[in-house]
């Protein structure tokens, strides 16, 4: 069985737990501290004595707090869900609502620490056929040929691309919904772009817009994709008046 | 006759396959040729053997749905480095997303997220811009969620045949009572 639970410096890739220390090095969220718990006292994870570890949790939640570690919320979110499942099983008449199937109360999160277990050793096996294959190169095949139907391509600036930008989505604006409470960082957006450009040369516009939910990531990406064209790290290109807007890489 | 005949179909198989961008499927083959899909894997299986035989640097392979010819992996330390590919590094999160989409594609981040109990919403940008992930649509209901689920690339990237060739929740679950049981006895 593996278990590396303390050599997840993938973590470092998620820039929102970027901040938090030690913590997120080490369980990359609570059911990884669960499984961790589980393992180094030797539980049998079809029956697990929740009080046990309800009380285990709870206290290593203690000692990150001790040392000024914040946590994320997701591992406070578990703990009031431990806490629950011991008052339920404690209660065995409210295991459920027809007394002659009693559901345990602990069914849910067996469920869901398994699945866990399952997708951390499949992403173990997928790393390790990623590194096989590698070991394979496709043919190269030629790449299609570039622009639509010999029409020429233009070159937006800004002011250009603005008003493309007004043309085509006038009426998609209209559906997105508005969502107030949501963040949504320039800088992210940015970076985001160009990992998708990444080993294209160019992207379509339109592509990008169906990944887009609501109004205030498409302003986002919209002022992204200025921010990179005035950097110089993009251009926007055009096929005839109404035709088809790219997103070039520029290098 | 017959003979000169599979020569013909030889030529065209291989001559189809280099020309073509993506990988080509059996059926594609055997519309093509005319024959059943049985007669194109003994076509290729005739192929690959004649490349062995004559020491060829590569061979066709089924990954990602379809034939495709591909180095073979002893020469890679050698040419490698010679073409100066980078190679795509996954993070572990990154891996692990990919795990999950894999056992219930297709799905939606808020279902990803909750298999791992962590935000996963740039591991996916991320695999969305390598083009390991596609989005195929939206969800009805609240929010419209994006449907993701893996790309061709993917398949091709971690030398899969396709969807069949990855395991189910089910059977990681039968492996695992196994595995469970003997730790027990």
């Amino acid at each position: 069985m593996k278990s590396t639970f303390s050599d997840e410096a993938g973590v470092l890739e998620e820039p929102s737990l970027r901040c938090n220390v030690q913590i997120e090095q080490v369980f990359e969220g609570p059911l990884d501290l669960l499984l961790y718990l589980i393992r180094r006292d030797e539980l049998d994870i079809y029956d697990i004595p929740i009080s046990y570890i309800a009380d285990q949790y709870i206290q290593y939640l203690e000692r990150m707090k001790a040392y000024d570690i914040r946590l994320a919320s997701e591992y406070l979110v578990m703990a009031s869900t431990l806490l629950n499942i011991k008052a339920r099983m404690l209660l065995p008449s409210s295991w459920s609502a027809s007394p002659e199937e009693p559901v345990d109360p602990r069914k849910e999160l067996t469920e869901r620490l398994l699945a866990r277990k399952y997708v951390k050793e499949l992403a173990a096996d997928l790393m390790g056929k990623l590194e096989e294959e590698g070991h394979y190169l496709p043919a190269m095949n030629v790449a299609p040929v570039q622009g639509d139907g010999g029409e020429e391509e233009v070159e937006l600036d800004w002011f250009q691309f603005i008003e493309a930008f007004y043309l085509v989505m006038r009426h998609e604006l209209e559906e997105l919904p508005f969502t107030p409470f949501e963040e949504v960082k320039i800088e992210e957006r940015m970076e985001y772009l160009l990992a998708k450009l990444g080993e294209k040369n160019r992207m379509r516009f339109d592509e990008l817009l169906i990944e887009i939910p609501n109004r205030l990531f498409l302003v986002a990406t919209f002022v992204a994709l200025l921010e990179l064209m005035r950097l110089r790290k993009v251009t926007v290109r055009q096929t005839g008046s109404f035709g088809r807007i790219w997103i070039y890489r520029k290098r | 006759m017959d003979i000169q005949k599979t020569l013909n179909m030889k030529g065209l198989v291989e001559a189809l396959v280099i020309a073509s961008r993506e990988p080509v499927s059996p059926e594609r083959i055997g519309e093509l040729l005319d024959v059943e899909k049985q007669e194109v894997e003994d076509i290729i299986s005739g192929l690959n053997k004649e490349y062995e035989e004559s020491g060829r640097g590569f061979r066709l392979r089924f990954i990602a749905g379809g034939y495709q010819y591909y180095t073979l992996p002893e020469f890679h330390e050698y040419i490698k480095p010679f073409l100066g590919e980078p190679k795509t590094r996954l993070s572990a999160s990154a891996l692990e997303v990919l795990a999950v989409i894999a056992l219930k594609q297709p799905v939606t981040r808020s279902e990803i997220e909750r298999v791992r109990g962590v935000n996963s919403l740039h591991s996916l940008h991320r695999l969305v811009g390598l083009g390991l992930v596609n989005i195929v649509g939206r969800k009805k209901g609240t929010g419209s969620p994006f449907i993701y689920t893996l790309s061709d690339k993917f398949y091709q990237r971690f030398g899969l045949k396709g969807a069949d060739d990855l395991p189910t929740m089910e059977e990681l679950e039968e492996i695992f009572r196994q595995e469970y049981g003997d730790m027990e006895d």
